[in-house]
């Protein structure tokens, strides 16, 4: 499991997932998305190169988005797969961290 | 145990009670996908469920204490319907009569949404069919999936 970041602009801060979030890959990524989203004004998680994931991986998800907002940030999911996205649908989860698969709409949305 | 006949194919992974042995999963389920023809949605939706049954039975069943064992057996029928038979030696749990409140709803805000515990709500949304059956000795969950295509199975 790989992970990166980058900043859009001033506010939004982009993390990039890479790999399988399944136990072990959320576990390699966990401290990482915690430590971006302590300092995350608005954040953007790229889901597009996450080939997996599991219960484990979307509660390491939900950790740091929960963090952004509870500061009054926003935060957004970008391009998953169509079974990553499904992950988060039956979760609920994306009822309070909305999808997006277009980058303009995505960042529109967190400005 | 189902009954082993000429009609059914069985293949077996048996993990130790330790987190880390969920690694042994994923390569073995893309080896019984390339063997079955089965769709990387398919695939998918077996890894998240098996991912959710061993761990439970790990976590909760073991209560994490090495020396123990999971199975899980594959079944595929000449009709195309597959299963996964998961089987442990735990303590007496019914997993399908246990959902909590929390998993099953949708969070409706903020406060209410939870880092965990989605395991078993999982695993029905994304089976076809699930059924429990309590074992003299442990417990054995039997998840189920779409056939895979005969045409290219054969």
């Amino acid at each position: 499991m790989e992970f990166s970041s980058d900043m859009l602009g001033e506010d939004i801060t982009r993390v990039v997932l890479n790999g399988r979030m399944d136990i072990a890959g959320a576990g390699a990524v966990e401290m990482k998305l915690n430590l971006a989203a302590g300092t995350a004004k608005n954040l953007l998680i790229d889901l597009e190169k996450v080939t997996f994931l599991g219960s484990m991986g979307l509660g390491t998800l939900v950790m740091p988005s929960r963090a952004v907002r509870s500061r009054g940030g926003k935060v957004v999911f970008f391009n998953p797969s169509e079974m990553v996205e499904a992950v988060l649908k039956s979760s609920g989860i994306d009822t309070l961290f909305p999808v997006y698969r277009d980058l303009d709409a995505a960042i529109a949305a967190l400005k | 145990m189902p009954e082993s006949s000429s009609d059914a194919q069985e293949r077996r992974l048996t993990i130790p009670s330790r987190l880390e042995g969920l690694s042994l999963v994923q390569p073995w389920v893309e080896g019984l996908a390339a063997e079955y023809a089965i769709s990387d949605n398919t695939q998918f939706a077996i890894n998240l469920c098996l991912e959710e049954a061993l761990s439970n039975v790990i976590r909760h069943g073991y209560l994490g204490e090495p020396g123990h064992s999971v199975s899980v057996v594959f079944t595929a029928e000449r009709d195309g319907g597959i299963a996964f038979i998961v089987e442990d030696h735990a303590p007496p749990f019914n997993p399908l009569e246990s959902v909590p409140a929390r998993e099953a709803a949708t969070p409706a805000s903020l406060e209410e949404l939870q880092p965990s515990g989605r395991g078993i709500s999982f695993i029905r949304k994304f089976s076809r069919s699930l059924s429990y059956e309590r074992l003299p000795d442990g417990n054995r969950l039997t998840i189920g999936f779409a056939p895979v295509d005969a045409k290219t199975a054969q």
